[in-house]
């Protein structure tokens, strides 16, 4: 039992750093840390989207476009908040990148011109060969912010690089924006984000499928994208 | 009992680490969006008639040219089956490889056809036999493919093109009528014309392969033992 004290010394040192020296202190940080969040985000539906079984036979020889699909994310708050969101491949390394698609002479699903930056998000790996890659778009003209349209004289989605402290380059009511790794978005003028109690998000998912050439074509293959969205309070 | 013996030191510390359990649960909300879906494979089966046993029969040792020996052709059925419609490929690996005779080695005519462009690309291994001093001597060779008659797809008359890459097709005679390890094949429904074509989707295929044997120089071989032909190829099915 001797060592039992010491053990928790280590803990308590970890827990709460070197400024932690009795217990009045630790009811503070009790106090500061146990905020409930203010926000939830979900998937409508099952939390995904799903594009069946394709044959292999029906896949095109340079690279298949599957039709887009639009999976709306639900932020869901206490009350307004000031909020943003940040997305993270779960199939990193898996993408087949635009630069690739474009060299192999392959097709490539729509991306925004102007509005961020493109990204290709994985769809995973089948005998570390790439399934494929897919665009993600954000739609402002089919997403709602409490309950309302977006429009350009009030309420805008936004982006600009996550973390940053600065007002937002990216803001459209209209036209579709990148959904990338290196950005936030938001809600509110290109000014300032402002607080929002629900934002219901259209999403574009608009996936290309490697050369059949390329894949192996004597087991089922599983498209498995996976992106976790993240709030971050402003 | 031990738990009287513990210290208020230690109580204090074990709420500490109860706090930092509760900071740790307190990650900010997120949402995972999976994308799914499958490419179900097709279906295609090969078959070769005679579980793909040639039997080229006996031919006596005095027979046998000095330059070489072309030996009558023979035929042997292949057949394709899909459940439903699939681009597919036929890709050839000589598994006696190391034993062919080259083309320069014996008479031109001695082989399934003396053009040039049927290289030594085109020749399959007939095998080793163990001749002096057991040195493993070559038997001969084999070249094999479809005859432009001899293909039917989905019930109508089609055509073999060949491709190094499996993107540009050529029909040109006489490379359609063999077959290489280092070509795939495909098929086109038609008549051959002016265009080489591209693989067809396809159901079935109905064809022959004509499989014509050349055996090496009656001098190389040993006399005194039975001769077997031991050639080898596997025929894959690839989708394309």
């Amino acid at each position: 039992m001797k060592n039992l004290p010491h053990l928790c010394a280590c803990l308590a040192l970890t827990a709460v750093g070197g400024a932690q020296a009795n217990t009045t202190q630790t009811s503070l940080i009790v106090g500061g840390q146990i905020t409930p969040p203010a926000c939830n985000v979900a998937f409508d539906g099952a939390g995904g989207v799903d594009f069946g079984a394709i044959p292999f036979r029906s896949l095109h020889p340079d690279g298949t476009l599957l039709n887009e699909q639009h999976p709306r994310l639900e932020i869901v708050c206490g009350g307004p908040t000031l909020v943003a969101f940040t997305a993270q491949d779960n199939r990193a390394n898996s993408a087949i990148t635009h630069q690739e698609a474009i060299a192999a002479g392959m097709k490539w699903p729509y991306q925004n011109p102007e509005n961020a930056k493109p990204h290709a998000w994985g769809l995973g790996r089948i005998d570390d060969v790439k399934i494929g890659a897919m665009v993600l778009l954000i739609r402002p003209e089919a997403s709602l912010v409490d309950g309302k349209p977006l429009a350009i004289n009030t309420t805008q989605i936004l982006a600009r690089t996550a973390g940053g402290q600065s007002a937002w380059p990216v803001h459209s009511a209209q036209d579709s924006i990148n959904l990338n790794l290196v950005d936030e978005y938001s809600f509110g003028s290109p000014a300032a984000a402002v607080p929002i109690t629900t934002a219901s998000v259209s999403l574009g998912v608009l996936p290309m499928l490697n050369k059949p050439a390329a894949l192996p074509s004597a087991k089922e293959i599983p498209i498995d994208g996976s992106i976790t969205f993240t709030l971050r309070y402003l | 009992m031990n738990y009287l013996a513990r210290s208020p030191n230690t109580l204090r510390c074990l709420f500490a680490a109860s706090v930092l359990m509760t900071a740790t649960t307190q990650a900010a909300p997120s949402a995972e969006l999976k994308v799914a879906g499958r490419l179900t494979p097709p279906s295609c089966d090969l078959t070769l008639d005679g579980n793909g046993h040639l039997d080229f029969g006996e031919r006596a040792f005095n027979s046998l040219n000095a330059d070489g020996t072309k030996v009558g052709e023979k035929v042997i059925g292949l057949q394709v089956t899909c459940n439903g419609e699939a681009r597919i490929g036929l890709h050839v690996v000589d598994n006696r490889a190391s034993s062919k005779v080259s083309k320069a080695a014996l008479n031109a005519n001695a082989w399934a056809t003396p053009s040039a462009i049927i290289t030594d690309d085109f020749v399959y291994g007939l095998g080793t036999v163990a001749g002096a001093d057991d040195a493993q001597v070559p038997i001969g060779g084999y070249m094999f493919g479809f005859k432009d008659a001899d293909i039917m797809v989905n019930n109508s008359k089609a055509y073999v093109i060949y491709s190094a890459n499996q993107q540009t097709w050529r029909a040109d005679v006489p490379s359609r009528n063999y077959i290489s390890p280092n070509f795939t094949y495909s098929f086109v429904i038609g008549s051959p014309g002016g265009s080489n074509g591209t693989p067809a989707p396809l159901t079935s295929v109905n064809g022959s392969l004509t499989v014509v044997p050349t055996i090496n120089r009656s001098s190389e071989l040993p006399t005194g033992t039975d001769i077997a032909f031991d050639g080898s190829a596997t025929i894959s099915l690839i989708y394309l």
